[in-house]
């Protein structure tokens, strides 16, 4: 799939700002807090919201030609989906199939899968209205891989899960990301760090950087720091350095900090994660 | 007052609340001008200046003034002894001495005024007589009643009445299309305003707070209060200000009683304050509306049902409203909401309502028991509202303890979790019939559907009907010589009789016949007196034969009875609320529950979904509609004898202005078509307006705007609502009687242009709707 030069204005506001991307198969990342444009980009790729400019075209066809032909591509699970309150689990998923068009049989079959795959096969004919928040999402998720869509598209899927059901929803979305595309919106970094072919981080409507995760690390090297503090300093070193983690140890506060240069001379630098180079870019609109 | 503030906050920052608002009090501004122009146009038999003119020639020269009648008359006599009619010059001097008498009745009116009050006084002095006689107690309602009619027209008997022509006023007071529009703003307010929070899912943060419960609760009750308050006085007031730019009022110091239809208002007071009286009592009138719909909303919680439930209420009111009461004094009738906002009515004479055998004025009485009511539901609506109580929904201690399985509670409760219909069809039946319960409220409405059946066609019919029966169906067909005979001699027969009554009163007292004679002849006469009656109708039907026979038609006699209860029923105004509930929603509810994303990011989610709920929505419309129309048929064929079908229309008088020659039955299957047809473009119109309105409240103002209101406003007198009223079609009859009456090709000419016009409205409405549900 590529996206070509989409732009999108909300009266005087820009969400996305002629943004430019190739998929291919495997996992895409799209990072950035709330408002850089992640789920107003989802929603122009699921034709949900037209773009001002641009388009985005599937294997060399625009997609708003492909009309229905795309959207049965398509899996989406957009943030906070919306549901029947009065419908089964079972009832719910047997419909997303129908209209995705997925034979009966096939479907059945599917239904039936996914609620193992979700672990929700103890409440299938339990109505949604009786689900807790954490059950709502695992539904959500494998309605967005009925079809076996060859594109998926997650909105927050993890938002409200515990982290057992986090690293469970995790692994499974990097089991299915065989032969397919998958973008995943987020902004816990911990999610996709892992599984993640590339990243794109999106700031304020635009592309602020991408690609593999180790050469993004690679870029945030030398600029994360460690240093051991008393309670009574931490404050005049919030002040003046930007504290990545707190952390209370045996010996004292232990700082980790984000900075171009060795902040003091006892500072000593280690190896930087993805939330390092998150905040990096970031920093200045957290 | 914070949380009231907010309140107020929330109420104006909801654009359509506020839009919707000003919409009504424009309608409500447009209206009144248009009653007043209409009220006081000259037409053919009046001139209102020409009466004010006259009236000013009474006040300063009584002697030019009769001078002038007595010319105006004389020469009036000569056109009628001419046999002129037709002529402009005689319409001119008809309505002059129109004007003359006018003014003459009014004069009339004011100097007998307290002559006509006293016979109120003195007929009540001879019943409190009368009741001792026959054993009736003073203790008794009945002799208290009239004690209250003595003290109360002593006092009105002797209010001054200035010698002035009433302007302004008596179109003010009968002027009731602003109560039409307070209602149908506060159906929908209130719900918004209670229901606010449910609405936006902060139900459960609002009520975890220190003030979200019951100071809440309060806040919303005053809320609603105020706005009722305020809309009552500005669509009030607009009809007082159009007034007063366009015709003007006469003294506001005058009595009360000098408004004609005043005359035995029971409060001694000037229009100024009868004009602060009535206001408070409508005032309190519609902040009970609002009680009332506060409270329904606290029980449904949802604001389809609740707009649904409300509109029944409203309904149910109206229809009560309408009845012909035998006891006047019922507090069913007085507590009546129409009846207590239409001042003209309300306050048109003195009212006793027996309260525990106390005799308590009606406006005093609706005052209290308003009162009262507003506090219970106060107190009510804030257990209610602070308890969650939700319908369906019963809290442990109200569970009746019985023993049922739990597979069987389990399953009866399940059954329709179980209906898996695994196709897009399906699927929307189930979300439109089976998943929200819908079906159990879709019984409920059938129910009542069978009930308001019973109660209008399974009545039986009057003894009187009966005779009048007979008559018919003994002159049955068209006109002949025998039967001119018939009636002539029928008429003779009965005159005969009832003139022997005072003879043979005598020679009973006089002992020339004996009781059983008198007895034998005292029953042929009470008889007689019945038939008399009803001859007279079967006489003016004969009449009407001959005047319709100039016309150039053909009329019958024919037994019109069932005949006028299957064509001039009300439209079935049950199955117009079931359609709001079960359309409204069609596509609100998509909206509603959040699932519009991911239903449109799917294959078949857009036009083949959109084709699916318009084609699930229309077999649905069509079951339903055909299922009520047959519950129709039943009733009218099974209560009511429908004879004659194929004597032509115009047989039953009210098809008058008919000009084509088609049977009874032949009307009667174009009839049901066109109401088949009216509920098909109204589901249309709803599911539609579904997809471009996408909330239920605002498809539910919509709908009942462009529906209900011209419909209502033909009720309270504004007949030109009724050409662009759809309940007309529903009806099938009324908007067929503005069509013949327009005459334009033909009888259904109007009527088949008003269905062309709805169809092309809701094509255009179909096509928009299709292509914002598609994104296209």
């Amino acid at each position: 799939m590529k996206i070509n030069n989409l732009s999108k204005s909300y009266g005087s506001t820009k969400a996305l700002i002629d943004f430019s991307y190739e998929f291919g198969k495997g996992i895409y990342a799209l990072l950035g807090p709330n408002g850089s444009g992640k789920s107003t980009l989802m929603n122009i790729i699921t034709d949900n919201l037209k773009p001002d400019s641009g388009n985005i075209t599937w294997n060399g066809v625009d997609t708003l030609k492909m009309g229905a032909e795309f959207r049965e591509k398509i899996g989406f699970m957009p943030q906070n989906p919306g549901m029947y309150p009065a419908f089964t689990v079972e009832n719910f998923l047997s419909y997303i199939a129908v209209l995705k068009g997925v034979e009966k049989k096939e479907a059945d079959k599917q239904v039936a899968e996914l609620l193992e795959a979700v672990e929700l096969s103890d409440v299938r004919n339990r109505a949604i209205k009786t689900l807790s928040g954490g059950m709502k999402q695992r539904l959500a998720l494998a309605q967005a891989m009925l079809g076996n869509p060859e594109l998926i598209i997650l909105d927050e899927p993890t938002a409200g899960l515990d982290p057992k059901q986090r690293i469970s929803i995790r692994n499974y979305i990097a089991r299915t990301a065989l032969n397919r595309t998958i973008i995943i919106a987020t902004h816990i970094v911990s999610d996709v760090e892992y599984i993640a072919k590339e990243i794109i981080f999106l700031k304020k409507g635009v592309i602020a950087d991408a690609g593999a995760p180790e050469a993004l690390l690679k870029k945030a090297e030398g600029k994360v720091w460690k240093t051991i503090v008393t309670s009574e300093q931490v404050p005049e070193y919030q002040q003046k350095f930007r504290i990545l983690n707190i952390q209370n140890n045996d010996d004292g506060i232990a700082l980790r900090i984000l900075s171009d240069e060795q902040p003091t001379p006892e500072s000593v630098a280690v190896p930087p994660v993805l939330e390092d180079y998150y905040l990096l870019i970031f920093g200045d609109i957290l | 007052m914070k949380v009231l503030r907010f309140e107020a906050k929330k109420f104006f920052l909801n654009k359509f609340l506020v839009v919707f608002f000003l919409l009504l009090l424009v309608c409500d501004a447009g209206l009144s001008v248009y009653y007043v122009n209409e009220k006081n146009a000259a037409n053919e038999y009046i001139d209102k200046t020409e009466v004010e003119e006259v009236f000013a020639l009474y006040l300063s020269d009584r002697e030019a003034f009769m001078k002038e009648f007595n010319a105006i008359s004389a020469l009036q006599s000569e056109f009628v002894a001419k046999g002129d009619f037709s002529s402009d010059e005689y319409k001119a001097i008809s309505k002059k001495a129109t004007a003359f008498r006018n003014v003459l009745h009014h004069i009339d009116y004011i100097e007998k005024f307290d002559k006509n009050i006293d016979v109120f006084i003195k007929t009540a002095e001879r019943n409190k007589l009368d009741y001792i006689s026959v054993g009736i107690s003073p203790d008794s309602y009945l002799y208290r009643y009239q004690d209250s009619v003595i003290e109360v027209y002593s006092k009105v008997k002797n209010v001054k009445i200035e010698f002035e022509l009433i302007k302004g006023w008596d179109d003010y007071f009968r002027f009731s299309i602003p109560n039409l529009l307070i209602i149908v703003y506060l159906l929908i307010a209130v719900p918004c305003i209670v229901l606010a929070e449910d609405n936006t899912g902060l139900k459960q943060i609002i009520h975890t707070t220190k003030y979200g419960r019951m100071r809440l609760y309060n806040a919303k009750y005053l809320f609603c209060i105020i706005i009722s308050v305020v809309t009552s006085i500005l669509f009030l007031g607009l009809p007082l200000l159009a007034i007063y730019f366009t015709t003007g009022f006469s003294s506001i110091h005058n009595s009360v009683q000098a408004i004609d239809y005043f005359f035995v208002n029971p409060l001694p007071i000037s229009i100024g304050r009868f004009l602060l009286v009535s206001f408070g009592v409508k005032i309190l009138a519609f902040i009970g509306l609002a009680a009332v719909v506060m409270l329904l909303s606290i029980l449904f919680r949802r604001v389809t049902h609740t707009f649904v439930a409300s509109l029944t209420f409203c309904g149910l009111s109206y229809y009560l409203s309408t009845i012909t009461y035998t006891n006047l004094n019922s507090p069913i009738r007085v507590l009546n909401l129409f009846f207590i906002t239409a001042s003209e009515k309300f306050f048109a004479r003195y009212l006793g309502v027996n309260v525990f055998g106390y005799c308590v004025p009606h406006y005093g009485f609706t005052v209290a028991v308003c009162a009262l009511f507003l506090i219970a539901a106060g107190i009510v609506g804030g257990l209610l509202f602070v308890k969650f109580i939700r319908m369906g929904v019963m809290s442990k201690k109200l569970k009746i303890p019985l023993k049922i399985p739990v597979s069987l509670r389990n399953g009866v409760r399940s059954w329709h979790k179980r209906i898996v219909v695994k196709n897009l069809y399906g699927y929307e039946f189930y979300k439109l019939l089976l998943a929200n319960k819908t079906i159990l409220i879709i019984l409920l409405f059938v129910m009542i559907k069978v009930l308001v059946n019973d109660s209008a066609y399974g009545v039986g019919n009057s003894f009187e009907d009966e005779i009048y029966k007979d008559y018919m169906v003994e002159l049955e067909g068209e006109m002949t010589e025998e039967k001119r005979q018939y009636i002539r001699e029928e008429r003779q027969r009965l005159n005969e009789i009832i003139a022997q009554k005072s003879i043979m009163d005598s020679q009973f007292q006089s002992g020339i016949i004996t009781s059983e004679e008198y007895s034998k002849y005292y029953s042929q006469y009470n008889v007689a007196e019945i038939k008399s009656k009803v001859f007279f109708r079967v006489e003016q039907h004969a009449a009407y034969i001959d005047r319709m026979a100039l016309e150039g038609k053909t009329a019958h006699f024919v037994y019109d009875t069932g005949w006028n209860h299957m064509f001039f029923a009300e439209f079935d105004f049950v199955l117009f609320l079931l359609f709001l509930l079960l359309f409204s929603g069609a596509f609100a509810d998509e909206y509603r529950s959040g699932f519009d994303q991911l239903l449109k990011s799917t294959k078949k989610g857009r036009d083949k979904t959109f084709k699916a709920k318009f084609i699930t929505c229309g077999i649905t419309a069509l079951v339903f509609t055909l299922a009520f129309a047959a519950l129709d048929i039943v009733y009218l064929f099974n209560y009511n004898y429908l004879p004659a079908p194929d004597a032509p229309l115009v047989s039953i008088e009210r098809f008058e202005a008919a000009a084509s020659c088609i049977s009874i039955q032949t009307y009667a299957v174009l009839m049901f078509v066109v109401r088949i047809v009216g509920f098909m473009l109204l589901y249309l119109i709803i599911t539609s307006v579904s997809e471009l309105m996408r909330k239920n409240i605002t498809v539910l103002g919509t709908v009942t705007i462009a529906t209900i209101l011209p419909y209502m406003l033909v009720k309270f007198g504004l007949q030109d609502a009724g050409y662009i009223s759809l309940p007309g079609i529903l009806s099938a009859t009324d908007y067929f009687l503005l069509s013949a009456k327009a005459g334009v090709i033909g009888d259904f000419g109007l009527l088949i242009l008003f269905l062309a016009l709805v169809t092309a409205l809701c094509a255009l409405l179909i096509r928009r709707s299709y292509r914002t549900f598609c994104n296209l």
